[in-house]
């Protein structure tokens, strides 16, 4: 394959099946078209893999600026058109400053761009196309049997119609996001997600859904007017050459320049926005609404990916400055506080959501922690991260539209009604934080990485606690079931697309998490190579042991010869943990010798209805068994979300302060 | 360290964490100024559970229940390896969840909130733990627990503030007063049994086994803070052992609120003050 | 002797119920767990669930509201067990005997056996018939050891009790 042809699979396919199945409203068409498509996204992903080396692959395209900024301006008269059809002031506001700003950066200062180039392809590139390809692909085929179950109200054809033109056009416009290089590029394909991300929030078109996806594109614009902000400093002080994003990366300009550090602050608040780091959470809550297929895409896998990763890319460039500690402040501070507002919901959408606003906040804590180690578990989380969300989302779409409800409380006893489901769940909702699975692993990493940021610390430890509380209690909702349950219960026949576009991330966490140290030299570290020295190594077999960049605080330990290892990370060991913990059960369980009991009801046990969950309340009433779980509305409520939106946003005035000193 | 070693540690350890029960209760016993059982009690309370007649309430509490006291078992097998805290903690704590999902796992009212009672617990414990193995690197240059047999200052010394959050902890763990609100020791109720009100028989006897190595892996933990000299390092984990003794017995149970007010101030407050000491 | 015997001896878990007591038989059974009496040396405990429990302690008269929840208890626990009833009210309802909500004595909702009569019972005599309870106890343990009984998994644990609703 060469470059051209390439490019053609990852951006021009996915644009050309998302006009067909606009254009063709046939099930079977669309069926077959995703299909092909995702397995040509999957193949082009493993060639890339295997063709990018040490050296980033540089594209260029002869056309000049002007192509890109046609389409800019196209998308932001839409924006603005959309914000006068629904009045919305300051949509209107914020699409005229990037519009008057994007003509004045174009005709005002004039840049000269024809030397950068266009698209850089690296490791870390690399890394993100495989996730973006993989996990989207398969979410992809998810959705094929979603749409069919969703409910589309009038013209249902038509809707499945633009849902997947920008579904799948998302896909493409991805690719390019993580390609470009090009700041008018960047913006372009920020732009555009933002754009595909707002068309898609209001897909089911009712009242909740419009107000949401106003607010999600009222909150990215506020992002996209900081990245214009961003390439006006660059340009205006550097010329055309600093709109290329690995120049700045590689530049030693960082010391001398107040401009290029305000423009580094201003990008990374883009990424901010487009992550929903707090204060720009809610419109990452509010875009639940939508299908779920776009929430595990659009939210937790790949566009909010795309704000951390510019984050990521950009590491280096503010690495050692007081910007760092800030936006490591920052990013430990959200993940502490969406940890602690995930335990307030009962929404199951809302609590991924939250969680998945405090992991990309543990992402942006690393990148400001700036050290080997936090940059690799930084890119740890990004793969681990999307595959575990993924994976729980697509399992909450199907319960959803089993249940009929997307309330935590109304899925109790799912572990009787669903078995599968709940063992799909119960690999999820593990993977995302205990041993021995990828994210723990980045957990891990990074929290022995953030013993250099010292104030961090406690964010971290606190955070991390509350993930411990929430996912339990979540999972100990589904399992709460009745003695007799589970021989009443009629197991619910799955969809063949349902099993694979399950069962893939399922498998795919295992074998990625067992296969860490293949994971770690194959993928991670060569993605941080070029800035940052080897912070994980192998050592003797399954173990992974952590190196830091240097010592601050004690000599080295001598043992006897040898010198310890900062870190050590004992796959194999946790691996045989896990294996131990699926057989010995099936290996001491004798259900011949045993009987099942009733629960306990102080004596009060009625045989009443086939489930004997009532028992004799006062006066002799038969009363059910009512159990639920522990929200502490009385604590996070409102005003606490309030209180935590402002210190965030004193924090990100703070990140600007900083710039100037 | 050789299999045999590990092998011996993770038999002995249930052997050495009932006796010290037995320990406990007879102590206990005569400072109430009677006579108390005889020491190997919990073995004859254990191998009776292991004969008598076991009841489930479904399979799923059976899994975690096992999950509950391998994860245990893996955590103290890292420990007796020398090896990374941080992932002990993790490990821990993954036996920790399992036990509240086994809770969870039937629909009994005791079983909830007893299991909610453990997260809450959870909650307190864990921070005081990771601030630990920040400490350990601190202290040594490395999170491996090897770290600490080598350096010359025991870590108490730098980290008493750190050591008085892990007695908390450590109170919390061996589920005594004044903080045993989600399941207690024997001669105590709370809400019926707590966690354990479904688990009866052979059940029962697992989570009995799971409680006594988790009373070694603490004593382990105690341990740490004196570890060079290896007898003091004893010595510090039986004073610590006989002070919970005490505090036991002259402490009446906190109510649920306060014990989280407690708990969690003065738990992650103490370790936060003592690690931020030596960073900043 | 064999170690599991002497272990199935040695501790015998104790569960109270009480089915409308005056509670002057609580307060001695009680009493046998304060340290003048202290009945943790034989290695009993007053545990609370059905399930953890070897001897249910049966104090008060049973009436027909208490006689579902008495079995429901009973039939919680696992076996084997042994049922002590404690004070004349237990054993044969004393005083309200004929009266028309008593039943005539916990045997008729369970089956009893040890009886202590007594109003109340004094703790020597309860830890007495503990021990007694414990000997009843051994002798269950050997019948089961020899004439396993097979269990079944279909019924519910409350399905006797359904008649005494309200």
């Amino acid at each position: 394959m060469t470059w051209n042809q390439f490019l053609l699979v990852a951006l021009a396919l996915p644009l050309a099946v998302a006009l067909l199945n606009y254009l063709v409203r046939s099930p079977q068409i669309r069926k077959g078209s995703i299909i092909v498509m995702a397995l040509a996204l999957i193949a082009s992903a493993v060639w890339l893999h295997t063709r990018v080396g040490d050296e980033a692959v540089v594209l260029s395209f002869p056309w000049g600026n002007l192509p890109i900024l046609v389409l800019d301006l196209a998308i932001l008269a839409y924006i603005a058109y959309v914000g006068i059809e629904r009045r919305h002031p300051y949509i209107i506001a914020l699409a005229v400053l990037q519009l008057a700003g994007l003509f004045y950066i174009e005709l005002g200062l004039r840049p000269d761009v024809s030397e950068v180039p266009s698209l850089v392809i690296d490791r870390l590139s690399v890394v993100m196309y495989l996730v973006v390809a993989v996990i989207g692909s398969i979410i992809c085929v998810y959705a094929l049997q979603y749409m069919e179950e969703h409910d589309d109200h009038a013209h249902p054809e038509e809707r499945k119609g633009r849902f997947f033109l920008w579904f799948v056009l998302f896909l493409g416009i991805m690719n390019g996001l993580i390609f470009a290089n090009n700041l008018f590029w960047l913006y372009f394909f920020w732009e555009a997600t933002t754009l595909c991300s707002f068309e898609l929030i209001g897909h089911d078109d009712t009242r909740e859904s419009r107000d949401n996806a106003l607010l999600a594109l009222f909150l990215n614009s506020i992002g996209g007017l900081a990245m214009i902000a961003a390439i006006f400093l660059l340009v205006n002080t550097f010329g055309g050459a600093a709109a290329s994003l690995f120049a700045v990366v590689n530049s030693g300009l960082a010391v001398l320049s107040t401009s290029f550090l305000a423009a580094l602050a201003f990008l990374v608040i883009g990424g901010f926005t487009k992550a929903a780091q707090l204060p720009f959470q809610n419109w990452l809550l509010g875009a639940m609404v939508a299908p779920t297929p776009v929430s595990a895409l659009l939210h937790s896998s790949t566009m909010v990916k795309a704000g951390v990763y510019l984050i990521l890319r950009l590491a280096p460039a503010y690495s050692g400055l007081p910007l760092s500690t800030a936006i490591a402040l920052f990013g430990g501070f959200t993940f502490l506080a969406a940890s602690l507002l995930a335990v307030a919901d009962d929404n199951a959408k809302r609590v991924l959501a939250y969680s998945t606003v405090a992991n990309l906040g543990l992402i942006v804590a690393c990148c400001g922690i700036n050290t080997a180690l936090a940059v690799s578990a930084a890119v740890l989380l990004i793969v681990f991260h999307a595959v575990c969300k993924a994976l729980l989302f697509m399992g909450v779409g199907v319960i959803e539209h089993n249940v009929g409800s997307r309330n935590i409380e109304n899925m109790e006893g799912l572990a009787a009604r669903m078995p599968a489901m709940m063992l799909v769940m119960s690999i999820g909702v593990f993977g995302m934080f205990l041993p021995p699975f990828g994210v723990l692993f980045a957990k891990w990493a990074a929290m022995e990485a953030s013993i250099r940021e010292p104030l961090l610390v406690a964010l971290l430890v606190a955070g991390s606690t509350l993930t411990a509380l929430f996912w339990t209690k979540w999972l100990g909702r589904m399992l709460s079931t009745l003695p007799r349950e589970e021989e009443e219960a009629r197991p619910v026949p799955m969809s063949g697309y349902y099993v694979t576009s399950l069962g893939t991330p399922a498998l795919g966490l295992v074998m990625l998490s067992l296969g860490l140290p293949a994971v770690v030299n194959g993928l991670v570290l060569p993605s941080t190579m070029t800035w940052y020295p080897s912070a994980i190594q192998g050592v003797s077999g399954l173990n992974l042991a952590a190196f830091s960049w240097a010592n601050y605080y004690n000599p080295e330990i001598v043992l006897g010869n040898a010198v310890m290892p900062e870190g050590l990370f004992p796959v194999g060991l946790l691996f045989v943990g896990l294996l131990l913990m699926l057989v010995v059960p099936m290996a001491f369980f004798a259900p011949e010798k045993e009987r099942v009991g009733d629960i306990y009801l102080s004596g009060e046990n009625l045989d009443e209805g086939p489930l004997s969950q009532y028992f004799a309340g006062a006066m002799e009433i038969p009363s059910q068994v009512s159990l639920g779980g522990y929200y502490f509305r009385g604590i996070l409520n409102d005003r606490t979300v309030l209180s935590l939106n402002i210190v965030a946003a004193a924090l990100i005035v703070m990140m600007i302060g900083v710039v100037a000193l | 360290m050789s299999w045999a070693l590990i092998g011996m540690g993770v038999l002995g350890a249930p052997l050495l964490g009932g006796l010290l029960f037995g320990i406990d209760r007879k102590v206990t016993a005569r400072l109430q100024g009677r006579k108390g059982p005889p020491i190997v009690q919990p073995f004859y309370d254990v191998i009776k559970l292991l004969a008598k007649d076991s009841t489930y309430t479904n399979r799923r509490q059976v899994f975690y229940l096992y999950s509950h006291l391998l994860w245990m078992l893996v955590a103290l097998v890292i420990l007796l390896t020398r090896q990374d805290f941080l992932v002990f903690v993790f490990a821990l704590t993954f036996s920790e969840v399992s036990l509240a999902l086994a809770g969870f796992a039937t629909k009994s009212p005791y079983s909830h909130v007893g299991s909610n009672r453990e997260m809450l617990q959870i909650l307190a414990s864990e921070p005081v733990l990771v601030f630990m193995a920040f400490a350990l690197y601190l202290a040594t240059g490395s999170f491996l627990t090897g770290g600490v047999f080598l350096i010359d200052e025991p870590l108490l010394f730098s980290y008493p503030l750190l050591f008085l959050a892990v007695l908390l902890v450590l109170t919390i763990l061996m589920r005594k007063s004044p903080f045993d609100i989600s399941s207690s020791a024997h001669a105590h109720q709370e809400l019926v049994r707590g966690i354990s009100t479904e688990f009866s028989g052979k059940y029962l006897a697992l989570l009995e086994i799971a409680h006594w190595v988790e009373l070694i892996i603490i004593l382990v933990i105690v341990f740490l803070f004196w570890a060079n000299p290896w007898w003091a390092g004893v010595l510090l984990a039986l004073g610590a052992y006989f002070l919970e003794l005490l505090i036991d017995n002259t402490y009446a149970r906190l109510k649920l609120g306060s014990m989280i007010r407690t708990t969690w101030a003065w738990g992650f407050g103490l370790s936060l003050v003592n690690i931020l000491y030596f960073t900043l | 002797m064999n170690l599991v015997r002497l272990a199935q001896a040695k501790s015998p878990w104790v569960l109270h119920y009480d089915a409308s007591s005056c509670n002057g038989c609580d307060i001695e059974t009680v009493a046998c767990l304060t340290p003048l009496y202290d009945i943790e040396r034989f290695g009993a405990v007053s545990i609370g669930s059905p399930k953890h429990a070897d001897m249910l302690l049966v104090t008060g008269n049973v009436n027909h509201k208490s006689k579902r929840v008495l079995r429901n208890i009973y039939d919680q626990m696992t076996e084997p067990k042994v049922v002590v009833a404690i004070g004349i009210c237990a054993t044969s309802s004393g005083v309200f005997h004929q009266s028309y909500n008593v039943l005539g004595g916990a045997d008729q909702a369970v089956p009893v056996d040890v009886y202590i009569s007594g109003c109340p019972p004094r703790p020597e005599a309860i830890i007495d018939a503990i021990i007694m309870g414990v000997e009843k106890l051994k002798k269950k343990w050997k019948e089961e050891e020899e004439h396993p009984v097979k269990r079944s998994n279909q019924g519910s644990d409350t399905e006797r009790s359904t008649a005494d609703v309200g």
